[in-house]
């Protein structure tokens, strides 16, 4: 009796890790067809995906030369040498195109909500959030955007002169990506207000200014205690390069920051879903 | 049952103007009632045509059932599911297609879409190929499968809508408006299809239209709805008896005629340069006929029943009367 009712237990159990592998697996399969799906769109037009690529070029040239006029007179600017300032750079650009991959789908969200096609993307048997997180994945255009000028400034680094170990890289790497889900988050919850007052492109747009403004021009050791806590916790934009950078170049110890990455990503996730359910309860869809 | 409603009822809150510092600090909001306490429900394999004015409460009903948005009060069950709880086994059974709403990538080919639609409704390779080719030669649309969404006529697009939106066998269909600004021949090549569907694979059908035909070609019942309460709910043909004994005769003459002439017959409902369309009653269209055709310069005549918008607009105006 009791040899059935333990093989009977398990016989769940084991249903139970099947049915979520399915989960999962069906979730990686989804994410792969959304993301051929969206190169498909993407090189629907080539001339287009040729200047912005040319833009972004000239962009990075430009931020290279300004950091290359700002040392010519300084050798430490918030604790960062030269070298340590390109590497930040480095960093807050690969974040930078690391969240626009999926970034365009919170103006599409605002335009939908408008004009009622959410309505369309509602009525799919898979989760709302997932899907309107992951719509589009324009990995093939950030990468044409983001790869040329992001070699270009990884050849500017001189990383011999860089001290940097394996451990610190790694959680340094894995706190950018936590930071990228904090940042994305944060703009979503930006976006939602669009289901409450029917427009809220310019409190996105605000949001995503105000992290470049300051999670990617200073350096987290350039803020003052109170600014730290502030912009890691409230409005987390440190965390996906001003945190992670300092790992990596061995000034904040890893586990400690790995874990207050962690503990706000799972906070921003959650208040994230929740305000999510919140929304779609007082979503009036367009009329028809 | 399929569908099963009772009591719902859909407030919606709607802001009220009252100049700029107001609306900023202080905004205000009034109630709008859009669907007031109905109840019906739809057996498996029925095909019900929701009807009303613009604003009647239709679109909202519809966008309850399919779990859009959430219901001030009421209980609502389709497929044995809430709809507004947005399971995912509840999502895999329902279809939505909304005639003014596009589900089709613009840049990309139908095919396309449909293999993305394939992987969220987790289709099997086989059987999407089968439903394609099936669907597509139904609507003859085979040769446009990997055409640019953009370079699709409206009636060509929205006929991928619709196998867009039925590709994995929904049990309940939901259709907005779906043959809004279409051509006759489109139109008439989607009721068809549509009436297929319904008959060959029992799919309950759930439809608004402002266009008759629609209605009588694709529904075997009607639920009129009049500001947000239900003014009928009966079968198709218990709504055009009522209307038996009046009959449209369409006169087409040879030569210009005065209306006055025309007027002794029946109630003009229609007037152009060289016809006319009278209202009469059915008993007396033997001896009017014969009359007409004696007195008038006649060309032509056409016999018809009441048009269905006739008898809706008819109950409208009823519905209005014994509600002021």
């Amino acid at each position: 009796m009791l040899a059935h009712t333990y093989f009977g237990t398990n016989r769940l159990k084991n249903m139970k890790l099947l049915e979520l592998k399915q989960k999962v697996i069906n979730k990686i399969l989804l994410i792969k067809a959304i993301t051929i799906y969206t190169f498909q769109q993407e090189t629907a037009y080539w001339a287009n995906t040729w200047a912005h690529v040319l833009s972004t070029f000239f962009y990075m040239l430009s931020m290279i030369l300004f950091i290359d006029v700002v040392y010519s007179n300084v050798n430490l600017v918030a604790g960062y040498t030269k070298n340590e300032m390109l590497l930040f750079l480095l960093m807050a650009q690969a974040t930078y195109y690391l969240s626009w991959t999926i970034y365009g789908n919170l103006i599409d969200l605002v335009e939908n909500v408008n004009n009622g096609n959410l309505d369309l993307v509602l009525v799919k048997p898979i989760s709302s959030l997932f899907y309107i997180t992951f719509r589009r994945i324009r990995l093939f255009r950030v990468a044409m955007d983001g790869i040329p000028p992001l070699i270009f400034l990884a050849l500017a680094i001189n990383w011999s002169a860089l001290n940097i170990s394996f451990l610190p890289l790694l959680i340094g790497i894995i706190i950018s990506v936590m930071g990228t889900v904090c940042s994305l988050s944060f703009h979503l919850l930006a976006t939602l207000p669009v289901f409450w007052v029917g427009e809220s492109r310019n409190i996105v747009e605000f949001t995503s200014h105000f992290e470049y403004n300051v999670g990617k021009i200073i350096p987290l050791e350039g803020y003052g205690k109170d600014f730290k806590f502030f912009f890691s916790t409230i409005f987390p934009f440190l965390i996906s390069t001003g945190f992670s950078t300092s790992v990596i170049l061995g000034k904040s110890e890893p586990l400690p920051t790995l874990l207050w990455g962690l503990t706000v990503t799972i906070l921003m996730l959650t208040v994230r879903q929740f305000a999510w359910n919140k929304a779609l309860k007082v979503y009036t869809s367009a009329s028809s | 049952m399929v569908v099963n409603v009772k009591n719902l009822t859909k407030v919606y809150k709607v802001k009220k103007t009252a100049g700029f510092l107001k609306d900023t600090f202080y905004p205000t909001f009034g109630e709008v009632l859009a669907v007031n306490n109905i109840s019906f429900s739809i057996e498996k394999g029925e095909s019900v045509a929701l009807l009303g004015p613009n604003g009647a409460g239709k679109t909202t009903t519809m966008k309850v059932l399919t779990g859009l948005i959430y219901p001030t009060s009421g209980n609502i069950n389709v497929l044995d599911f809430f709809p507004f709880d947005r399971k995912r086994e509840f999502l895999k059974k329902i279809g939505l297609v909304m005639g003014n709403k596009t589900s089709l990538e613009w840049d990309l080919t139908p095919m396309q879409s449909f293999q993305l639609n394939k992987r969220i409704y987790n289709i099997s390779e086989s059987k999407f190929n089968l439903k394609i080719k099936e669907l597509s030669e139904l609507l003859s649309v085979e040769k446009l499968l990997n055409t640019q969404v953009r370079k699709l006529s409206l009636g060509e697009r929205m006929k991928m809508e619709l196998i867009s939106s039925i590709i994995h066998n929904p049990d309940v269909l939901f259709l907005d408006e779906p043959t809004i600004g279409l051509d006759i021949i489109s139109k008439q090549k989607i009721r068809d299809f549509l009436r297929e569907i319904q008959r060959n694979s029992e799919v309950t059908i759930l439809l608004t239209s402002h266009d008759m035909d629609d209605v009588e070609k694709v529904t075997d019942r009607v639920i009129v709805v009049n500001e947000g309460s239900i003014i009928f709910d009966d079968s198709m043909s218990k709504l055009l008896y009522k209307y038996k004994n009046k009959k449209y005769l369409t006169l087409i003459f040879t030569e210009k005629v005065k209306s006055f002439k025309v007027k002794r017959f029946g109630k003009i409902v229609d007037k152009k340069p060289l016809s006319y369309t009278i209202e009469i009653k059915a008993e007396e269209q033997p001896k009017i006929i014969a009359e007409i055709t004696e007195k008038l310069p006649i060309d032509d005549i056409d016999i018809i029943h009441v048009p269905l918008e006739e008898i809706i607009a008819d109950m409208f105006n009823s519905s209005r009367k014994i509600l002021n």
